[in-house]
């Protein structure tokens, strides 16, 4: 266990004892304490992405800028094009981003990727599988969504959520037979997923999302980030990375706002929760590419 | 004759058997950690010691509470916070032990009773004065973990953690992250059982019996295990001479 996976307990701990005593908690509290977590600590996991990228790759700021953004245009219009295909798309790259930033620490020489994507298979369909129904109602709930349900198919997902499981288990198992993980280390994972499967379980989809998002990735992504920018300075002290932080995260949330905005006056037609998947999506893709090329140069 | 006042044991009361189990394990468990104690250097005989005592208080306890249970068919929540109150500041004082070696101090050994005192006296209170309600239950549960989670913090994290880094031997190192997933994993089993009680979360899909099972088995693997955890570490370390 470490010290993400601890703080992570606590919550679920204190989460766990609220909603005993109160049944449950309004879906309006949910998505508030959510919005104030992912400002706080998600956005801000991908806001350096250009220092990251630009500290240990030969590109200019231009053209790195413009690489990003026509990324997310290309997405954006892949979403236009096929929802159903992006959707797929988007569940697979983060299957592998959450992965990748899991299992990132050891020294995996083959099938490193397959383990990667495979352990976000796991965490994905384990969220999806126990959180069916409510998922279900959600996409039903607007017309720009309702098509997703032939993906969140409780039957597909009850298939992938057993086979990922047994997969990423046996991986994990057949790594440490080969030495390429300490018996704690394989401790750690099994107890991490056995952690995840308790709260995904008992919490709503919002909050069972959120607490892994914020705890279990943000957090860890940003000490990632400081410890490897504190590599290359010296003097880099908490104040400074915030300092970092903050131009792309207030920018986003700015943008993010105007969005809600023109959605609000009726400027663009979609429902909250198509513009919820969209833009996490969008914004999710460079980034996992950048963390990518990170981890590998690492 | 004893046998003659002993109550039998019908083939379905689990919590019985369960209770019986416990009580033979406990006991084979603290002669064994005395014998032993022979085979270990000096300086580890304190500890083969206090594994003993802790299983060996259980093991009259749980005598006690077998025969409470078979007469009275009610939980012996009373004898179980007592052997609990004794026998858990003792697990931590094994912590104290082992990394004596590494420069542990007194106030450290203070700290963690504190803990457990606090984690068991909530504990006890949300149990034994229980008013049937989900708020009296799930008050003094979060009460009880904190102390808990204090204690999960100072052997993961904290000074236990970081005394057994500090120290030459490797054994200790395993056997600190050894009896740190007893705390972690082996110690969650007891909050399973503690939400079985009337106004528990799992009250409605557990029998009230459910908690001493649930109990029986938390302790035979935490206060068992825990002492062969510090057996192999006195084992493994006298050997190097």
């Amino acid at each position: 266990m470490n010290k993400f996976t601890f703080t992570y307990l606590i919550f679920v701990y204190a989460l766990f004892a609220i909603f005993t005593l109160n049944d449950e908690i309004s879906i309006d509290t949910q998505v508030i304490s959510s919005i104030i977590l992912v400002s706080l600590f998600g956005i801000p996991h991908g806001a350096i992405d250009n220092i990251i990228y630009l500290s240990s790759n030969k590109i200019t700021r231009f053209r790195f800028y413009l690489i990003y953004i026509v990324t997310i245009i290309f997405y954006c219009i892949l979403w236009w094009l096929a929802p159903i295909i992006s959707l797929i798309f988007f569940l697979f790259l983060s299957s592998y981003h959450f992965g990748e930033s899991q299992l990132v620490d050891y020294s995996f020489i083959n099938k490193k990727r397959i383990i990667y994507l495979f352990w976000g298979f796991a965490l994905l369909s384990t969220l999806i599988f126990y959180n069916n129904n409510e998922l279900l109602s959600l996409s039903n709930q607007f017309i720009d969504t309702e098509k997703f349900s032939q993906v969140f198919n409780i039957l597909i997902f009850k298939y992938i959520f057993c086979f990922s499981n047994v997969i990423i288990i046996s991986l994990l198992v057949y790594k440490n037979y080969k030495l390429s993980i300490s018996n704690q280390q394989l401790m750690n994972e099994i107890f991490l997923l056995i952690l995840i499967h308790i709260t995904f379980y008992l919490f709503p989809i919002i909050i069972s999302f959120t607490l892994y998002f914020i705890f279990l990735h943000s957090i860890k992504v940003l000490k990632q980030e400081f410890d490897y920018l504190k590599s290359l300075q010296s003097d880099l002290n908490l104040l400074k990375f915030i300092k970092l932080l903050y131009p792309h995260t207030l920018l986003s949330i700015v943008f993010l706002m105007i969005l809600l905005l023109l959605m609000n006056f009726g400027y663009v037609n979609i429902s909250a929760f198509l513009f919820s998947i969209i833009g996490i999506s969008v914004i999710t893709l460079p980034h996992a590419i950048i963390m990518s090329n990170f981890y590998n140069k690492k | 004759m004893l046998l003659s006042i002993m109550e039998p044991i019908a083939p379905d009361n689990y919590v019985a058997f369960t209770f019986f189990i416990g009580y033979i394990a406990m006991l084979a468990a603290s002669v064994f950690f005395f014998v032993e104690r022979g085979s270990v250097d000096d300086k580890w005989k304190m500890s083969l010691l206090v594994s003993a005592l802790i299983t060996g208080i259980a093991a009259v306890h749980y005598y006690y509470m077998r025969d409470y249970w078979l007469g009275t068919g009610e939980s012996p929540t009373f004898f179980r916070y007592v052997d609990w109150i004794l026998t858990v500041p003792l697990m931590c004082v094994e912590f104290y032990l082992l990394t004596k070696f590494a420069g542990a101090k007194k106030s450290l050994l203070w700290k963690l009773i504190l803990a457990s005192t606090w984690m068991l006296v909530c504990g006890y209170i949300g149990e034994a004065f229980s008013d049937g309600t989900t708020g009296h239950s799930v008050t003094w549960g979060v009460l009880s973990t904190i102390g808990y989670l204090y204690i999960v913090y100072t052997v993961w994290f904290g000074e236990v953690a970081q005394l057994a880094e500090k120290s030459n031997s490797d054994a200790i190192k395993k056997g600190v992250k050894y009896l740190a997933w007893f705390v972690l994993v082996g110690w969650s089993i007891y909050p399973i059982g503690y939400m079985c009680m009337d106004g528990g979360w799992l009250s409605s899909v557990m029998a009230p019996e459910s908690v001493d099972v649930w109990y029986n088995i938390a302790d035979a693997i935490n206060k068992i295990g825990f002492g062969l955890v510090v057996y192999s570490i006195a084992i493994s370390e006298s050997n190097k001479k």
